[in-house]
């Protein structure tokens, strides 16, 4: 029981996402801690257990709307983070599985806006900003993989914090009063870590070009 | 130098072929009606394998083999050396790979095998060994396109999943293939074992019910051209009844039953000249070790791809009179046009394939022409777009006009971009994710500028909520597809050595023990689908018919609803329901540039939040056929 959990633990967050699926939900280490502890106990698929979180959140967003307080909604935030990161340990091999970076997509960016309208001003130009720039994140961990053939570094999951890292952190920005501001700031930060990061992929991808399949009737337009 | 100034103005630079495949092998074994190999019949003043040899020169390959006869050895040995290549004598199909075996056994770059007797296009041979998105994969079409005798294959996401041969059979096909296979390097070990394999079968006799599998495709192949008999019979009936002012529809339409018994009738006793050509057919069936190689990769898992011809020329003549004929119809056919053409991507939208396609490959054709890289022109497509969000965030009248017209610029740029690549077979995968990031970057821009433009804290809320939707949709496409590829690439394959190629098809072989066909097809009594059909049949001129059995209840609802597709313009109906690229860029156009900011978002997710729906619904009803049918 308890030999080295410490170590399981660690192995399962340095590891990389194992399946597509995993690496497009884009996972932090607080997610993968989750999962890895509290998810791989639970013997139910991870659509269910992200639908829930998901369902609290978008509700209460819909009940509040931008007149909640910051207590009520770093309250929530917290519940989608468990229950959505908790999902991350479950395997995504069934059918269902597809449903669930968007889910997780969904919850993220949710937030965001709820957050940002909560603020006013021009909080919400700040989200539309962080949320774009989460976007190339997002589009970047598929068509990497399709036309590169590999995801993204490994040290950007850490470094972004994930969508469950950016959460936290967005929340505690508002606590600290630091909103619109910091949002610009944040969206600004993130844009030159991944663009450089794509670059400097690129740079030493077209050195070594490799066939990778892209068959026909591909979707995504 | 004058030498420079002569060169002629369209030649096009060598392309570069992806999946380093090094070297040919042109297999030159089916016999011809005068019994010389068809390779060796007449085409503009050379042979078939002259033209060939030819264009396998043109792409560029190191070397190249030609795979033969004894008997042919005379007639095409000169003609093979002259080209280059070298020539294989083998006695029969065994030999033909051991040679092949012997050839890819430690050889370092890719293959491409391709039947010696086959007239195609350059531009189609380009298609499969060029594109970076297909490593191994074969030139293929749709399943009326490759003929009564085209050897058929299955389709599952793009990626051929079954394939067949003389001796292999297909359920559900889908396609059929061209006589054209590519291996890219990293798959030759496994090519070179699939070749040592079959070899080894063949060597040991047949197996058990290989032979089988040939007559009931004779027999099929038989009962085909019974049909097209039978059909071009009430036709020319019809032309008479026209011909002497009565209406065609005065000849009764035939009772099914009654189609069906005279089909078989006419099945068993051909026309000479028919008859002639089912023997001709099947010997070529018989010497054909290309789609026994394919049956052979696809058997042992390897990702196969599927090139379309998509419009480019294609043919196997076998006899003078055909090669004559194929000659007569390319010479109407206009390469240079269908190359244009065929850059343009297949499965586009409505408003991109009327309002967009439609002049931009002109624009790739002069972009071509100027010499301007596809790259060049994503880039200038982004600025574009950037330059019309600048422009919505004026907040004026005039600003969201210019806005309008900028973004459906850009876009049409951006159409282009993909088209130059294919046009001038310049892919990179770097140009394709440039391509891929700047179309979504152009379109947020533009709900940036619009909400700039607005400066309301409500309209920012409604261009986030717009992006969050449109990721989303996004999300769940890539999502989808992934698990589809997955759980494609994990269905296990029979061995090589069973004909039919899975449950399905062993099921429909009728005979539960042996796994081998029922044969007879000729004298059984005509099924209920055969019957549905002959009704059809009677009245149209349309080509096989092949369906599949749907099942359960999401089976059925989603065979229902692919049947809707045979409705005149529903089709575009449900590819606008599904709000692709082009009605976006459309909507958000003429809504900026009539109405508010505001209008265009509450348009976009209204119509956004519709197509979520529609497309979830479709993937749901999916997943559930899938779990359904899991279990076996």
């Amino acid at each position: 029981m308890s030999t080295a959990p410490g170590i399981a633990i660690g192995d399962r967050l340095a590891r990389a996402p194992r399946t597509t699926l995993e690496t497009y939900r884009d996972d932090g280490p607080l997610a993968r801690l989750l999962g890895a502890t509290v998810g791989r106990r639970v013997p139910v698929p991870p659509l269910p257990l992200a639908l829930i979180g998901l369902a609290g959140l978008l509700a209460v967003i819909a009940a509040e709307g931008d007149g909640a307080s910051n207590g009520t909604l770093a309250a929530v935030i917290a519940w989608f983070v468990v229950w959505a990161g908790i999902s991350s340990g479950r395997p995504h091999t069934d059918r269902s599985a597809w449903a669930l970076p968007g889910a997780v997509r969904v919850g993220e960016y949710a937030s965001l806006i709820w957050i940002g309208s909560t603020v006013g001003e021009s909080a919400s130009a700040g989200a539309f900003a962080l949320i774009a720039v989460l976007a190339f994140r997002h589009y970047d961990l598929v068509y990497r993989g399709r036309f590169q053939g590999k995801p993204p570094a490994a040290w950007l999951d850490v470094v972004l914090g994930g969508w469950d890292g950016r959460l936290i952190l967005v929340t505690l920005l508002l606590a600290a009063d630091a909103l619109p501001a910091a949002l610009f700031v944040l969206a600004a930060v993130l844009a030159v870590v991944l663009v450089t990061e794509s670059v400097a992929s690129w740079a030493r991808h077209s050195a070594a070009p490799v066939s990778i399949y892209e068959d026909e009737e591909d979707e995504g337009d | 130098m004058a030498t420079e100034l002569q060169s002629p103005p369209q030649r096009r630079p060598p392309v570069q072929l992806s999946g380093n495949v090094t070297t040919a092998v042109l297999v030159a074994t089916a016999a011809a009606d005068d019994g010389g190999p068809a390779a060796a019949l007449p085409w503009d003043g050379g042979t078939l394998l002259e033209r060939l040899l030819q264009q396998v020169g043109q792409l560029g390959l190191e070397g190249i083999h030609v795979v033969t006869r004894p008997q042919f050895e005379e007639a095409l040995r000169p003609v093979a050396e002259r080209g280059g290549a070298i020539v294989h004598v083998c006695a029969g199909p065994s030999e033909d790979l051991a040679a092949i075996a012997d050839m890819a056994e430690g050889a370092t770059g890719g293959f491409v095998v391709a039947l010696a007797d086959a007239v195609v296009d350059l531009g189609a041979l380009e298609g499969l060994l060029a594109s970076p998105g297909i490593a191994t994969g074969v030139l293929g079409t749709g399943i009326g396109g490759g003929g009564t005798f085209g050897m058929r294959g299955r389709l599952a996401r793009g990626r051929l999943v079954s394939a067949s041969s003389a001796y292999h059979s297909v359920s559900a096909p889908r396609m059929s293939f061209l006589g054209v296979l590519k291996v890219a390097a990293a798959d030759t070990p496994t090519f070179a074992e699939a070749a040592a394999e079959l070899r080894d079968l063949l060597d040991d006799g047949l197996p058990e019910g290989w032979s089988k599998e040939l007559e009931h495709k004779t027999e099929q192949w038989r009962m085909a051209l019974g049909r097209a008999v039978l059909k071009a019979e009430r036709r020319a009936a019809r032309d008479d009844l026209e011909a002497a002012g009565r209406a065609r529809d005065e000849l009764p339409p035939m009772e099914p039953e009654e189609f069906a018994r005279r089909k078989r009738e006419l099945a068993r006793s051909l026309p000479p000249a028919d008859e002639a050509e089912l023997a001709l057919r099947r010997a070529a069936a018989e010497q054909d070790v290309v789609s026994l190689l394919l049956v052979g990769l696809v058997r042992r898992g390897v990702h196969m791809g599927n090139s379309g011809i998509r419009g480019f020329f294609y043919s196997r003549p076998l006899s003078r009179a055909a090669t004559a004929e194929a000659a007569e119809s390319m010479a109407e056919h206009d390469e240079e046009k269908v190359r244009l053409k065929s850059a343009v991507k297949g499965a586009d939208g409505f408003f991109t394939t009327f309002f967009v396609s439609t002049w931009s490959r002109y624009v790739a054709r002069w972009a071509a022409r100027i010499g301007l890289s596809p790259n060049q022109v994503t880039v200038f497509a982004l600025c574009v777009g950037i330059a019309a969000g600048t422009a919505f965030a004026t907040g004026e009248r005039a600003g969201y006009i210019a806005g309008a017209v900028l973004l459906y610029l850009s876009f049409v740029f951006d159409c282009v971009d993909g088209q130059l690549a294919r046009y001038t077979r310049r892919y990179s995968k770097f140009g394709a994710y440039l391509d891929s990031v700047f179309d979504r970057a152009k379109e947020y821009v533009a709900f940036a500028g619009l909400a700039i433009g607005a400066s309301t804290s409500e309209v920012w809320v409604l261009a986030a909520a717009m992006l969050t939707l449109q990721t989303l949709r996004h999300s769940f496409d890539f999502s989808y597809g992934a698990t589809d590829r997955q759980a494609i690439a994990e269905t296990p394959q029979p061995p090589v050595a069973q004909a039919p190629d899975d449950a399905l098809g062993r099921a429909r072989m009728k005979s539960r023990d042996t796994l081998e066909p029922n044969l007879g097809l000729l004298d059984r009594a005509a099924s209920a689908a055969e019957l549905r059909e002959a009704a059809e049949d009677d009245e149209s001129d349309s080509k096989e018919t092949e369906r599949a059995v749907p099942r359960s209840l999401p089976r059925r609802i989603l065979a229902s609803w692919r049947v809707l597709d045979r409705i005149p313009g529903l089709i575009w109906l449900k590819k606008m329901a599904a709000f692709p690229i082009g009605e976006r860029f459309a909507v958000t156009c003429v809504t900026a540039a009539l109405f508010t900011p505001r209008t265009t978002f509450t348009v976009l997710l209204a119509w956004g939040a519709f197509a979520l729906l529609y497309t979830s619904t479709g993937r749901t009803l999916r997943t559930l056929a899938k779990w359904r049918s899991l279990p076996r």
